[in-house]
């Protein structure tokens, strides 16, 4: 553990100017980045009122009120959505952490037999979708529709993820793997022994990946359950966010036309956030730490 | 623009694929009969289900032609029973629907929705898809093939097709008199039912709503303050430039996302047929009569004079603020979403009085309102034998109670002292913990005429009701409504759309006014010409 | 090691970098030894591979619908042939093609400006001494990314429309009437801004595991010999973030004629379709909207093939750069 501060023997002193711009910079990127966050917090504490008063946004509630949330939570319905979305969440990054680790690691040795195919395989398919039906169609004949497993098993690879973690298992010192192997280490044990610790870093991004992925995916539920009480919080909070807002594109069918529920919405978005800004930490130690420090060396 | 290459191969593939459809249907389709293309199977006129009001539910503020709407400040205190026996026996019914509000408690959980199916006879299995996202689930679900019961429809490519292949003809069971074997289906105007139809027959279930959304909303009182209200185009111009205070924070027109700078209310304005335009036997299409390019030359010219909020593309929340807010003098909002804006009113400014634009025509004479929100949708039922189809319709009747009656007053509020009690004023109010079980979306399996009640904003119901009455009298009914055309349920959305993206840009001055006759032209090229013959020829056989 | 390794088996040779002689001993092997060898790398791809089979290649049997009038009700196999009448109609509408050149404008100005932005927020939050105001920044810049878009749209409408505070501010020194939002030169531009804003943040996390992969000996190493702060940035930390960068700009190429389709088609009305309209939102107005699924897949078939294409060229460019790109020749 070093100190906050600490600055290694051979790092210069920064120059006052260039500390200055930095600090500007930074000043610069939390200002756009907070004010805006602030206004969604702030309305989602704002009276309908006030909202209507101030044109939608309010940076500031005059009376701060957690009726949006009260609304939320009511019922139970959200309740039991949260343990559903974390079960698939926790569950569904499991599964498909293991199955890119897996796929990863196969495709990182370089001039292995049938990897370039395999790999093309895999990338193709961030090129071509193929719409809603066919993948319906697929995800019934397997009998999956109205199951958990429908939330997870059709996304359970990300060829984007994949990608991504095999460049950084190539990029692996092949010296270490050599040596590995001239220690009578397997392939398995190689993954597991070097490649997997080095990697802490890119497998905490990439779990992240999945993580938010699966934790804002409303999409697949919404073709495949049937049961509401099977649905997960993004799809629930989905709801909340589309009321009062007509179908887009189509201007005569479906025009129900309900009041601006703002401070609902803005609510919504503080509720599908805190989950990640809690897991969040956590992760962060993985990609703030270098752990390469002297590897090679030793 | 030349569109005449794309013209020759959009008819040909148009052509080509509805003749093609039609073999391959009667192919797999042993029940229909009658030979021909799939265009001339969905022409002719089909008898819809007469009409006999139920008036035991003594409104405060009584029914409105030509759709029924009747307002209540107080829940009606006489509750009588609308259907006598038990509609189901037993077993599962199945439907998918849409909902515009987040789902109710699920259904181990939920006492009203069970208390309910008691009733009812049967389990009622409801699928729910937020609104927005239905029309995907609605076409995978066709695709999958296994239906449900009950299926709330959109109208997809060759729709008629797909009505006729999957769905029941209703038009036996229900036609004329045959309705009042349900009577609180023969609650229901025959105005909408004709919505349910697709040329000779009858296939679903309306959801009934208010007819018309009218031509906008107002503030009365900022009219108030520069004259009252219009008389004419000129001094609607002239009150809502006067309105327009950009200093202030005031413009004079707000519109919202999709309805180029309210195309609509300066349609009606100029008296412009809805849709299309009827006379011996033609139609012309609304965009082909100079009225049509007036209101848009109309827009061109109150854009141009600064009168709309810069706004008025926004999402639709933005937009109601901006008028509710008082931001500007008119909205292009329909009458439904004066709940909102009457809602929170008091909150936002006392003073503020936001109401429904009357019919007002350009030139002083008597207005016209489009008919344009008869329904929401409709719900269409699996094929199945006519036992089970007089099961299903005796449930969809029971779901059509009209507020008064026990049904009702089960579905929405379930079982006195349990999920409900009344309050001193008689209005039922949700005992803890059953708050959100009542959200349970009945409505989009059938919807009879809406009911305005809301005892906590009386208000409410008193200008939405208001601005419906002051605007049947002037309605106008679209000549096609009921019929069917292919080339319309193919490409008709991408058209309008044209149409609307041609209009935005010559009313926001990025396009000339002569774009107008290159955008008739090209409609007419890619499919307009092609609707028009066969709804002339539908209209024909009607 | 740029171009001259023309027999696979011989790949064994090249691993290591050449100037670092220790490799193991060039041999050939025989298609044989070579699957003994890989057995096991070759058994951890099975389950993805069966996955993406099953889940993405058998759905894309469904593009045959591109070639056809396809009917929901009526299935794959019952649907009229068309034959290449969906392409047709789709390339001879004139609109199709300024959805295309639209499209094109937006992803280049990405390309160009939201695409370096993490890198360099990145080497800002890596540079900063303090970590725990570092943890700080990096906990908050990601945010936004949580955001949907309708209140992104709201919120930037609030700001940059009409009587929103930036276009107060701008009539303040001088510039009236500057309502960014319903400007159409300004609309490509617009959308990057809110891209940027959006997704900079979110960005950043895979170029920090980057950074936090490169060796701390190299710095020092580089210190000891005289290098300052820049040429170690130079000469350090840019070749560190060199792999997975080319990969990053790889991968968007792939999609270069995508463009967030929620975003646009909140915001194309405030602009027209002559300069709001993207691919995407053509493709929904033009198929979608009215259940059409034929001209859908033709574009999105056209699509796949063109960024197949791209990746391909971006990919041996990078090889003749000397990267390594998606993966290896």
């Amino acid at each position: 553990m070093t100190a906050p501060t600490a600055r290694p023997a051979w790092l210069e002193r920064p120059s006052l100017a260039g500390r200055i711009v930095k600090a500007l910079a930074v000043a610069i990127i939390l200002t756009l980045v907070v004010y805006p966050f602030l206004a969604v917090l702030s309305t989602s504490l704002a009276t309908q009122g006030e909202i209507s008063r101030k044109g939608g946004l309010v940076i500031w509630p005059d009376d701060p009120t957690l009726e949006a949330y009260r609304t939320i939570f009511s019922g139970g319905v959200v309740t039991k959505a949260l343990v559903v979305s974390i079960g698939v969440t926790v569950l569904g990054t499991l599964a498909s952490m293991v199955a890119t680790i897996m796929m990863a690691y196969g495709l990182s040795r370089k001039d292995m037999i049938g990897g370039r195919p395999i790999l093309l395989v895999a990338l193709f398919t961030m090129l071509f979708s193929a719409g809603i039906i066919p993948n319906f169609l697929v995800v019934k004949q397997l009998g999956l529709l109205n199951s958990y497993a429908s939330l997870v098993v059709p996304v359970l690879v990300s060829a984007f993820n994949l990608v991504v973690l095999r460049n950084f298992f190539v990029n692996i010192p092949q010296e270490l793997i050599d040596s590995a192997r001239i220690d009578g280490a397997g392939d398995l044990a190689i993954l597991v022994r070097l490649v997997l610790p080095l990697s802490k870093a890119v497998l905490a991004v990439i779990a992240l990946f999945y993580a938010v992925e699966y934790w804002n995916a409303f999409f697949h539920a919404l073709l495949y359950l049937s049961d509401t009480s099977k649905w997960p919080l993004a799809l629930i909070l989905r709801a909340y966010v589309l009321q009062g807002q007509p179908t887009t594109g189509s201007m005569n069918a479906m025009s129900d036309s309900l009041p601006p529920q703002e401070g609902i919405q803005m609510a919504v978005v503080i509720v599908a956030v805190v989950p990640i800004l809690l897991v969040y930490p956590f992760l962060q130690r993985y990609f703030t730490k270098g752990v390469l420090t002297g590897a090679i060396k030793g | 623009m030349s569109n005449s290459p794309r013209l020759s191969r959009r008819t040909l593939l148009a052509g080509a694929g509805a003749g093609a459809l039609a073999v391959t249907a009667a192919g797999s389709l042993t029940a229909c009969g009658n030979g021909g293309s799939a265009q001339d199977l969905a022409n002719g006129k089909a008898t819809l289900p007469s009409y006999q009001p139920i008036t035991r539910s003594h409104p405060d503020l009584p029914s409105i032609p030509p759709c029924g709407v009747t307002g209540y400040y107080r829940y009606p205190k006489a509750r009588f029973r609308s259907v006598a026996k038990t509609p189901a026996s037993g077993g599962t019914i199945s439907a998918l629907v849409a909902i515009t509000a987040p789902p109710p408690t699920p259904h181990d959980q939920n006492r009203i929705w069970q208390a309910a199916e008691k009733r009812i006879g049967a389990r009622m299995n409801l699928t729910m898809i937020t609104q927005s996202d239905y029309k995907q689930r609605f076409t995978t679900t066709i695709a999958g093939g296994d239906l449900p019961d009950f299926m709330l429809f959109q109208k997809i490519a060759n729709y008629a097709q797909l009505l006729q292949a999957k769905f029941a003809d209703l038009t036996p069971l229900l036609g004329g008199d045959a309705v009042h074997e349900y009577p609180n289906l023969a609650n229901i105007p025959t105005v909408c039912w004709q919505q349910a139809a697709v040329g000779n027959k009858l296939y679903g279930l309306p959801l009934c709503r208010n007819g018309m959304q009218g031509p906008g909303l107002y503030h009365k009182e900022m009219f108030d303050e520069v004259g009252g209200y219009p008389k004419d185009a000129d001094e609607f111009f002239t009150f809502v430039k006067e309105l327009t205070r950009p200093k202030q924070n005031r413009w004079g027109i707000v519109g919202h996302q999709g309805s180029a700078y309210s195309l609509k209310t300066a349609l009606m304005l100029f008296k412009v047929p809805f849709n299309w335009q009827l006379s011996g036997g033609k139609l012309t299409k609304d965009i082909e009569t100079d009225a049509h390019k007036e209101a848009v030359a109309y827009l061109r010219k109150l854009y141009a004079a600064g009168v709309f909020h810069p706004d008025s593309n926004a999402p639709n929340n933005r937009t109601k603020n901006i008028f509710n807010n008082g931001s500007a003098a008119v909205s292009t909002d329909t009458v439904t979403g004066l709940l909102g804006a009457v809602k929170n009113q008091a909150k936002v400014n006392p003073k503020f009085q936001p109401r429904a634009l009357k019919a007002l025509a350009h030139d002083g004479s008597r207005g016209i309102v489009y008919l344009d929100f008869l329904i929401n949708s409709f719900a269409v039922l699996k094929k199945g034998d006519e036992k089970r189809l007089k099961e299903l319709l005796r449930v969809a009747d029971f779901l059509a109670a009209p507020i008064g009656s026990q049904e009702q007053q089960l579905l929405t509020y379930g079982v006195e002292g349990e999920t409900f009690r009344f309050d001193d004023k008689g209005t039922p109010v949700l005992t803890a913990g059953h708050e959100n079980d009542s959200a349970i979306p009945w409505g989009f399996i059938v919807n009879g005429p809406m009911e305005l009640f809301d005892a906590a904003n009386p208000d409410t119901v008193k200008y939405r009701y208001e601005g419906v009455k002051d605007l049947s009298p002037y309605t106008v009914k679209d000549p096609t409504a009921g019929q069917y055309s292919a080339t319309d349920a193919t490409v008709g959305e991408t058209l309008t759309q044209n149409i609307m993206d041609t209009c935005t840009s010559i009313i926001a001055g990025r396009k000339p006014m002569s774009a107008y006759d290159a955008m008739v032209k090209q409609w007419r090229a890619q499919g307009g010409d092609k609707m028009r013959d066969e709804y002339e020829k539908a209209l024909a056989k009607s | 090691m740029t171009d001259v390794r023309p027999i696979e088996a011989d790949r064994t040779a090249g691993q290591p970098a050449p100037a670092e002689p220790q490799a193991p001993p060039v041999r050939r092997r025989t298609v044989w030894q070579r699957l003994r060898r890989d057995r096991t790398m070759l058994l951890l791809t099975v389950p993805g591979l069966l996955f993406f089979l099953v889940f993405h290649y058998v759905p894309l049997l469904g593009y045959v619908v591109a070639f056809q009038s396809y009917q929901p009700f009526l299935g794959f196999t019952q649907s009229p042939w068309v034959g290449l009448a969906n392409f047709a109609t789709t390339f001879g509408d004139p609109a199709f093609w300024s959805a295309t050149l639209n499209t094109l404008k937006i992803t280049l100005l990405q390309l160009v400006f939201f695409f370096p932005a993490p890198i360099a927020l990145a080497l800002l939050l890596n540079s900063m001494l303090s970590s725990k105001l570092r943890r700080f920044v990096q906990s908050v810049v990601y945010l936004p990314h949580f955001i949907g878009w309708v209140i992104i749209v709201s919120i930037s409408q609030e700001l940059l429309g009409g009587t929103g505070v930036v276009t107060h501010l701008l009539d303040a020194v001088g510039v009236h009437n500057a309502d960014l939002t319903n400007n159409p030169a300004f609309f490509p531009f617009l959308v990057t801004l809110q891209v940027i804003w959006k997704n900079t943040g979110w960005g950043t996390i895979i170029y920090l595991a980057a950074l936090v992969g490169i060796d701390q000996q190299l710095y020092e190493a580089a210190a000891v010999d005289g290098a300052n702060r820049w040429r170690r940035l130079w000469h350090v930390t840019l070749p560190g973030l060199m792999p997975v960068t080319i990969l990053l700009l790889i991968l968007n190429l792939g999609s270069i004629l995508s463009v967030g389709f929620e975003q646009i088609l909140l915001q194309r009305d405030n602009v027209g379709a002559d300069a709001g309209e993207v691919l995407d939102t053509y493709v929904y107005f033009h198929g979608i909207v009215d259940g059409q699924w034929g001209p859908s897949a033709a574009v999105g078939l056209v699509k796949g093939l063109i960024g197949t294409a791209l990746i391909l060229g971006a990919n041996k460019l990078a090889h003749v750069l000397g990267q390594e790109g998606v993966y290896r020749r």
